[in-house]
């Protein structure tokens, strides 16, 4: 895609955006400038703090209440909107300038029906393309629905957002945003909320959408897979600040600054892993596990089953670390509760270094607690706000009857362990950041020094750079510990990074099984092929 | 590669300040000048309820002075009734059983609320169903006319009184645990602890109850307040407790008298009035200390 | 439809059994009672008399056994027999049906004047918020939630009617006057403006403030956002996308506090001597007939059921969600 090489449709010129006082930074964005063109697609790259959001809020005058435009202009086909006056600039919304935001599933008013949600913006600029009566709004409206691929648009006009999946809220968005087709489309993570195979549907709907009406598209992502997917030229920034721009080629292949090298080395590759020699002593097998739920049933009606496992089989031998990847829905998450007996299977065994663990009851079961521990996937929510962190490690010990000053020894080496100030126990969570509350996570799973580890998602609510770091972390003790773990994900990319074997698994079942280079490379199933082809900048 | 394992092996950058217990509380509270006031008409409250004994020591049933005094006569501030007895007295020892029947009661809804709350949000199920079809049954029938009824039925006494007023508060504590209950319950940090082998009641008590103390505390001050209204309701129609002088028949005893004493009516009204704003703007205040983070644009 | 058919009668059933329950709590009540049941159903009154206690002994069979008592006493109130007044040498139940009206027209105007100033009110602090119209509402509606509403009945009574003799003070009509027609229904009005307010304010503090926080948060929402974005005038945001959705929940707990406003107005009957039911369960209470106090309470229970019923009709028609989740 040859953008129009002539002038540019949106020039950002020096741009500072200053938070109000009393925060810890003064300002969201500090002199940032940036050029985009009809038929382009701008990739800005950042992680979160970096501004990258507030910069794409600018640019609509959507800046919340207390942050203001310190300095510089914005110009939209020649026009400076930062001068312009409040009716002004709403009309240029949705006429000349749209924008999408990142989840779906908030992003429409529950009670008005779609087709009225995509008409408000034809009704809110009048005399644009002729749309005048209410019968030609529809038709234009049933017109946008198919243009986005979204199926039974007659239907659909007529329903309510509920009934729509994430992916296709998302359809519904873009043909709103595109219905007077603006000049420039802007994207705030579009894509980040949605299911791999979905994102990589809607990136190719934009690209497309793009070709037929030469819109200019400024994308914000923390992902570099999507940015070697779909952009023409990147700008990288970091605090507020642009430290890098130029066309994509360049910046993956000879990143110039320094941050811009760590968040690409970051990024998971697409390199899966050697063998490595394993024994042949199994210490978990699952077989048979089966559990449904019903979903949507109340007093006086059914509801449908939904079968979240359908005998996910597999064996884990000693020091293996198993990968088990799929989309949301895939069951991924129950398993691995079923696993813990955190959730409890209707039919099936669960056989831990022999024992069936299916068959205890819970006084029985305690003593497994020890050998088999769990790290959960959000770091905000898996650790007690109001306990200090020193409790919370040494809770699991002192819970199997370790003495006091014992326990608290044990926290502080674990500390130390996982690469945090042993001085820190009296802390609460809420003082640590996203990487270090997913470190204490781990530590206090270690306590009980299991044998066995889920991990279920853990890195995946974390900015790119923190994640390899923990990765390491996990691979690091891993090897030092001699632990055997289930490594739960739904990035393809990561699991072939670090795992000995991968499941791919879908409604319930595990559809593929094998060493990554295998799974990877040359997938056997259909819909391993099409995860493998929906890694976004897969194609580099 | 190696370069991201010492990262990951050193320490990060040292974490944010800590937060400061008791003096960081009060500096929040103390941002909200309506709970500051709240809080110093309550103490005043506290302070006239329990020096009432000193300040008039005998029973404010007596008759102290010549009957219809205006306010501002000399030795009775705000004047005397129809039978001589002093308004000021009253109030100072209407105070007393406000306040007492107040607090009593809420303690009565919380233990209460609480107790059917937790089971109902920890197990889930047909006990939760079951609770909270009983919860929806109280909080569906008209409240005041209910207790109206129990006390009638059960002669006015301070006892029946508290009970009644707890029978009918509980439903909005049982619905607030509940709610906070079923959240927690499928929270990570919980669902991490039950993997450690903790058992169900050291979850509720360690995990699950400190989580959901602050919306307790918010909700009790603002029951304390209903209570209050709800008491000098019942004694204003007759069903307070005859040995006691509260604030709620001393506007009763005025209403027919309102064109000859108007002072009668007007200052009991007054002081609940006080009471129960200062209480709500305390609670309003707990609310934004507790709950930083949600504290929204006033 | 088949789904609002079936929601509906989920709905009904579940009102029946609430009714149901309501009328056993009063059978309950009765027996806890001290005395004898049959003492007190007669009242005060009635109880000097003992051939009429001992003929409601027989009616109420309080020599069976205890479900048989239960089962002649639903019989009875389903036959709308809900006992007999000595005092007022009526049965209850046409006490009631005369009463009645009188409520129903003070409740329902309170209603009208609390939801519709408070949502106003509260709408107009929401899009104001920060500036002194907010914080004179929001003020002002502390103030109303934390007045006694027997109180501010008296006050206004002091204030519009013994000092300012603009309006009654008593009652629903002006004794005596045989007044007919429009001048009959301006009369009733007068009659019904300060107890009404008196009513209202309470509710109308609690209705302001609860849709100025909902409008708050509903502003907050990324659907706002996005048809801001949309370019949608901030006019039709506010009514269109804010207010709406905002409403729902307001008039959900409108609802639920049906049942305090209903309990309300016996407060404020008392105060301006309305002619209601609230007003006959307190000369109930003076008069220790605990039939007919029990009898109000069953018929005020019902009222708020049937009420909570047609609110979540309405909100079954409002929000389209709600025909998936029944």
């Amino acid at each position: 895609m040859t953008p129009d090489p002539g002038h540019a449709v949106l020039e950002v010129d020096d741009l500072t955006i200053a938070l109000p006082a009393g925060g810890d930074r003064t300002h969201a964005v500090e002199r940032a400038s940036l050029v985009l063109r009809p038929r382009e697609t701008l990739c800005v790259v950042g992680e979160s703090g970096s501004g990258k959001s507030m910069l794409a809020l600018a640019l609509m005058g959507l800046l919340p209440k207390g942050v203001t435009v310190a300095g510089g202009a914005v110009r939209l086909e020649g026009i400076d909107i930062l001068k312009l006056r409040a009716e002004a600039m709403r009309d240029l919304r949705g006429r000349r300038i749209a924008m999408i935001f990142q989840e779906p599933m908030t992003a429409l008013n529950p009670i008005m029906t779609v087709g009225r949600q995509i008409a408000e913006v034809l009704e809110s600029h009048r005399d644009e393309h002729g749309v005048g009566t209410g019968a030609e709004r529809r038709r234009r409206v049933l017109t946008l629905l198919d243009s986005v691929g979204l199926p039974d648009p007659d239907q659909l006009i007529d329903s309510y957002p509920f009934r729509l999946s994430g992916g296709q809220r998302q359809r519904v968005m873009i043909a709103a945003a595109l219905a007077l087709e603006p000049a420039v489309l802007i994207g705030d993570e579009p894509t980040t909320a949605l299911d791999v195979t979905t994102q990589m549907q809607i990136l190719l709907l934009i690209k497309r959408l793009q070709a037929e009406r030469d819109t200019g598209v400024l994308l914000i992502t923390h992902d570099f897979g999507v940015v070697a997917e779909v952009a023409d030229r990147v700008a990288v920034m970091q605090h507020g600040r642009i430290v890098e721009t130029g066309p994509v080629d360049q910046i993956l292949a000879r990143p110039a600054h320094p941050y811009t090298k760590s968040l690409i080395a970051a990024v998971p590759k697409l390199a899966p892993r050697a063998a490595r020699p394993l024994g042949e002593a199994i210490v978990l097998e699952a077989a048979g596990l089966t559990k449904t739920y019903r979903r949507g049933g109340r007093l006086f009606s059914r509801g449908s089953l939904v079968k979240a496992l359908d005998r996910p089989d597999f064996r884990l031998r000693r020091g293996e670390t198993l990968g088990v990847v799929g989309e949301s829905g895939s069951g991924k998450s129950t398993l691995a509760r079923c696993l813990l007996r955190l959730l409890e299977p209707e039919e099936g065994a669960i056989r831990f270094a022999g024992t069936d663990l299916m068959a205890l009851g819970s006084r029985a079961l305690k003593p497994f607690r020890k050998r088999v521990q769990m790290v959960f996937q959000d770091p905000f929510a898996s650790l007690n706000p109001r306990r200090r962190i020193g409790d919370i490690i040494a809770a699991g010990p002192r819970l199997h009857g370790t003495p006091k000053h014992e326990a608290r020894a044990r926290t502080r080496e674990l500390l130390a362990l996982v690469g945090l100030d042993p001085a820190v126990t009296d802390r609460f969570p809420h003082e640590f950041s996203g990487g270090q509350r997913q470190r204490i996570a781990i530590a206090r799973a270690l306590a009980l020094e299991p044998e066995l580890l889920i991990a279920d998602e853990p890195v995946s609510a974390l900015d790119v750079s923190v994640q390899a770091q923990v990765l390491a972390l996990l691979d690091a003790l891993r090897q030092r510990l001699g632990l055997s773990m289930v490594f739960i994900t739904h990035d393809l990319r990561i699991a072939g990074q670090i795992c000995d074997t991968i499941a791919v698994m879908r409604h319930g079942r595990i559809v593929e099984y094998g060493p990554p280079d295998q799974v990877l490379m040359t997938p056997q199933n259909a819909y391993t092929q099409e995860l493998v082809a929906s890694i976004p900048g897969g194609r580099r | 590669m190696s370069d991201t394992v010492d990262a990951a092996l050193r320490a990060d950058a040292p974490p944010a300040a800590p937060l400061g217990g008791l003096r960081d509380f009060v500096r929040r509270y103390a941002r909200n000048r309506g709970a500051v006031a709240g809080a110093v008409v309550l103490f005043g409250v506290l302070v006239l309820a329990a020096t009432a004994p000193l300040l008039y020591p005998a029973s404010p049933w007596q008759m102290t002075g010549a009957p219809f005094l205006h306010p501002f006569s000399p030795g009775f501030p705000l004047g005397t009734d129809s039978l001589g007895r002093d308004i000021a007295a009253g109030i100072a020892h209407g105070a007393r059983v406000s306040l007492l029947v107040g607090s009593v009661s809420t303690v009565v809804a919380i233990v209460i609320g609480v107790t059917l709350g937790a089971v109902a949000g920890y197990h889930g199920g047909v006990i939760d169903d079951a609770i909270m079809r009983f919860t929806e049954f109280f909080q569906t029938i008209p409240g005041f006319v209910l207790a109206v009824v129990l006390v009638a039925i059960f002669h006015p006494t301070i006892t029946s009184i508290v009970i009644a007023i707890g029978i009918v508060s509980w439903p909005s504590v049982t619905r607030l645990v509940r709610g906070q209950v079923l959240s927690l319950r499928s929270r990570e940090f919980v669902v991490a602890s039950v993997a450690l082998g903790a058992g169900t009641l050291r979850i509720i008590f360690t995990e699950i109850l400190p989580n959901t103390l602050s919306p307790i505390i918010v909700l009790a001050s603002l029951m304390v307040a209903s209570a209050i209204l709800l008491e000098s309701a019942l004694s204003f129609l007759g069903l307070g407790d005859p040995n006691l002088m509260s604030w709620g028949y001393m506007i009763g005893a005025g209403r027919s008298l309102l064109r000859l004493a108007w002072w009668m009516a007007v200052f009991p009204g007054v002081a609940i009035l006080l009471t129960v704003l200062a209480l709500n703007l305390v609670g309003e205040g707990l609310n934004d200390a507790l709950n930083p983070r949600l504290a929204r644009r006033r | 439809m088949a789904k609002l058919a079936r929601f509906l009668t989920g709905r009904l059933i579940k009102a029946a059994i609430t009714v149901l329950a309501v009328l056993v709590m009063n059978f309950v009540l009765i027996r806890l009672a001290p005395g004898d049941p049959a003492s007190v159903m007669a009242g005060e009154a009635g109880a000097a008399d003992p051939k009429f206690v001992a003929q409601l002994r027989e009616q109420f069979g309080l020599d069976r056994p205890l479900h048989e008592q239960l089962w002649i006493y639903m019989r009875g109130i389903l036959q709308l027999d809900l006992g007999y007044s000595a005092r007022q040498q009526r049965p209850v139940s046409a006490l009631i049906a005369e009463r009645l009206p009188g409520t129903l027209l003070l409740t329902g105007a309170a209603f009208v004047i609390a939801l519709g100033c408070g949502v106003a009110l509260g709408a107009l602090a929401a899009t104001r918020v920060g500036t002194w119209a907010d914080s004179a509402i929001t003020a002002l509606a502390l103030l109303a939630y934390a007045t006694p509403i027997f109180w501010v009945g008296l006050m206004l009574v002091l204030l519009f009617s013994v000092e300012l003799n603009w309006l009654p003070s008593l009652g629903m009509e002006t004794v005596g006057a045989k007044l007919s027609g429009l001048a009959h229904l301006c009369d009733i009005g007068a009659h019904l403006v300060l107890p009404a307010i008196t009513l209202g304010l309470f509710f109308m503090a609690i209705y302001a403030r609860l849709t100025r926080a909902e409008m708050l948060e509903v502003a907050d929402q990324d659907f706002v956002k996005t048809a801001r974005a949309k370019g949608v005038r901030e006019g039709r945001i506010v009514r269109v996308h804010v207010l709406r959705n905002a409403l729902l929940p307001v008039v959900t707990f409108a609802g639920i506090q049906a049942g305090q406003l209903i309990g309300g107005s016996i407060l404020v009957e008392t105060v301006f001597a309305w002619p209601g039911i609230g007003r006959l369960a307190f000369e109930a209470l003076l008069q220790r007939e605990y039939n007919t106090l029990l009898g109000v309470f069953a018929v005020t229970a019902v009222m708020v059921v049937l009420l909570n019923l047609l609110t979540d009709l309405m909100y079954a028609v409002v929000d389209p969600r709600i025909e998936v989740a029944a």
